[in-house]
């Protein structure tokens, strides 16, 4: 059966040192400007998209899974290589996204494996391939700093790995890797976390690896893990919804919405965050934290640094003092709008909000905007959320918003038309 | 802090053998860089190419006073002390290396003890 596929736009504005913005130049973008991906009609995605699954950042590059009409998905990436984080294929700087696949990528796929799940930490990415009734298969790729790739110190670097957890056990028995499902991946900086289930009694457990000097995969006893490693928190009896992570903290909002966070609190970023209660979704900041709030109000509270206005709330916060407060959405008609989604960027957020009483929808943003990345045409940080999209003027074909994105001074939205 | 992005210990950094530089990532996806003989100068600014933010590096210089005056051949001299982070290719010739060493020093004590028993 042939699915309808839409007309999507992918388009980004900010940081573009090495065309990660995938817009055919490595100039900063100001505003946002469509994507180009290689080989396909200027401001398309490839033609068969049905949607973008997931799209990770890292440093400097950027990765977008696509899932295609056929059932199939595809892997393209942007930005820089030079570490090997876009496959040993692509080892300089591409300014448009181009399909990935590495040699170790296609033997899996010849098998019929599927790539499911992507992320990206510094300079390093990471994929996730499932085949059923096999197990899934964890591919690293780039940099080792801190042991990123998770197949200790001597892996020689910009060879595309697949990560071991074979030396895992769980009160002593083996935790079977053959019978290991990968439910999510996410990545920091500097360190990676997954959530996984086992197949034979259903237990659900935290590893990660990377960074681990602050406490962000669990405890301090090292500097850092180079090889998979369980998170002693006990997430079977109320496993993981979804994780989120910055530079040096881990928060993990549970399915019953009760919150867990852990690793640094030098700006405040954990402060009062553990065991909140009804949590749609949890996003970190590189050095703050953000809880949508499942309640009538929809209320995003954000805690950590606010340097450049990363809180969204510039009455509440007084110098030097640690405060979790909701983000102060304040618009035309006073009535506060109805929060579908949020997005964290290093340093800045974007969300995706109904105004009250409508289903239009609109993006809105604040914080860190040194390289333009809130996509307004100016430079200086917003200490308060503002309207970003639609831009108004000139866009009469903005669509449907599909989903935002935000990375490392970077922001995403994909438009449907 | 004020003036500063993020004040940083040194054992957040990760080192650059190639550029000679301790770098930290910066939120823009450039990264702070400050090389062993700023830090031996008690310079403890490390500065992004690509953006206005700085941190401050938290370190003790005393543990830098070794670094020669100057940059000349310094990667080699630093790489002892950074083992954990290369991924050389020749580690299998530095094992090879390592083992010849050894079995020319351990004979002698070896002998010793079989004398002894």
């Amino acid at each position: 059966m042939e699915a309808q596929t839409p007309y999507l736009r992918l388009l980004a504005a900010g940081s573009n040192a090495r065309g990660q913005l995938a817009n055919g130049s490595d100039d900063d973008s100001h505003t946002f400007k469509e994507c180009r991906f290689r080989g396909c009609i200027e401001g398309m995605l490839p033609l068969n998209t049905l949607r973008i699954l997931q799209l990770a950042t890292g440093a400097n590059h950027t990765l977008v899974l696509l899932e295609l009409g056929d059932g199939r998905t595809e892997l393209w990436g942007c930005g820089d290589g030079r570490k090997g984080q876009l496959g040993p294929e692509y080892m300089e700087q591409l300014t448009e996204f181009t399909p990935i696949s590495t040699p170790l990528y296609k033997t899996y796929a010849s098998q019929g494996y599927t790539c499911c799940l992507i992320a990206a930490a510094w300079e390093t990415s990471y994929l996730v391939l499932k085949l059923p009734s096999r197990p899934d298969v964890v591919i690293s790729m780039g940099s080792n700093d801190f042991g990123a790739l998770g197949v200790g110190t001597k892996h020689a670097t910009a060879t595309p790995a697949v990560v071991s957890f074979d030396h895992l056990t769980i009160e002593g028995r083996s935790i079977k890797p053959s019978g290991l499902v990968v439910e999510s991946i996410v990545a920091g900086p500097r360190h990676v976390v997954l959530h996984v289930r086992t197949v034979l009694n259903n237990e659900h457990t935290l590893i990660g690896w990377g960074l681990a000097r602050h406490g962000q995969l669990g405890d301090t006893k090292v500097v850092n893990y180079d090889r998979p490693y369980i998170i002693s928190l006990g997430v079977s009896p109320d496993p993981v919804q979804t994780c989120s992570l910055g530079l040096q903290h881990t928060v993990v909002c549970h399915q019953s919405g009760r919150t867990t966070a852990f690793g640094s609190n030098k700006k405040g970023q954990l402060h009062r965050m553990d065991s909140w209660e009804r949590v749609r979704q949890v996003g970190c900041t590189w050095n703050g934290t953000y809880l949508l709030r499942d309640d009538d109000e929809n209320t995003l509270l954000s805690t950590g640094s606010n340097a450049h206005g990363q809180l969204g709330r510039e009455s509440q916060v007084e110098e030097n003092e640690v405060t979790v407060g909701p983000v102060e959405f304040t618009s035309h008609d006073g009535k506060l709008p109805s929060l579908k989604f949020f997005a964290c960027g290093s340093e800045h957020v974007m969300t995706v909000i109904s105004p009250y009483g409508s289903s239009d929808m609109e993006i809105w943003g604040w914080g860190w905007n040194e390289h333009g990345n809130l996509g307004l045409d100016h430079t200086d940080d917003v200490p308060k959320p503002i309207k970003i999209w639609p831009a108004g003027g000139g866009h009469a074909l903005d669509g449907r918003i599909a989903r935002v994105w935000a990375g490392n001074g970077t922001s995403w939205i994909l438009s449907q038309i | 802090m004020g003036a500063y992005y993020d004040e940083i210990e040194i054992e957040d950094m990760a080192w650059d053998e190639v550029k000679g530089v301790y770098h930290y990532p910066c939120p823009c996806g450039d990264r702070f860089e400050i090389s062993r003989k700023q830090l031996a100068n008690c310079e403890d600014i490390a500065t992004c190419p690509s953006c206005s933010l700085i941190i401050r590096v938290v370190y003790d210089p005393l543990d830098f006073e070794d670094e020669p005056p100057d940059d000349e051949g310094s990667a080699s001299e630093e790489s002892e002390e950074n083992e954990e982070e290369d991924d050389d290719s020749d580690s299998d010739a530095d094992k090879f290396e390592d083992a010849l060493e050894k079995l020319t020093l351990s004979e002698p004590p070896v002998a010793a003890v079989a004398a002894a028993a």
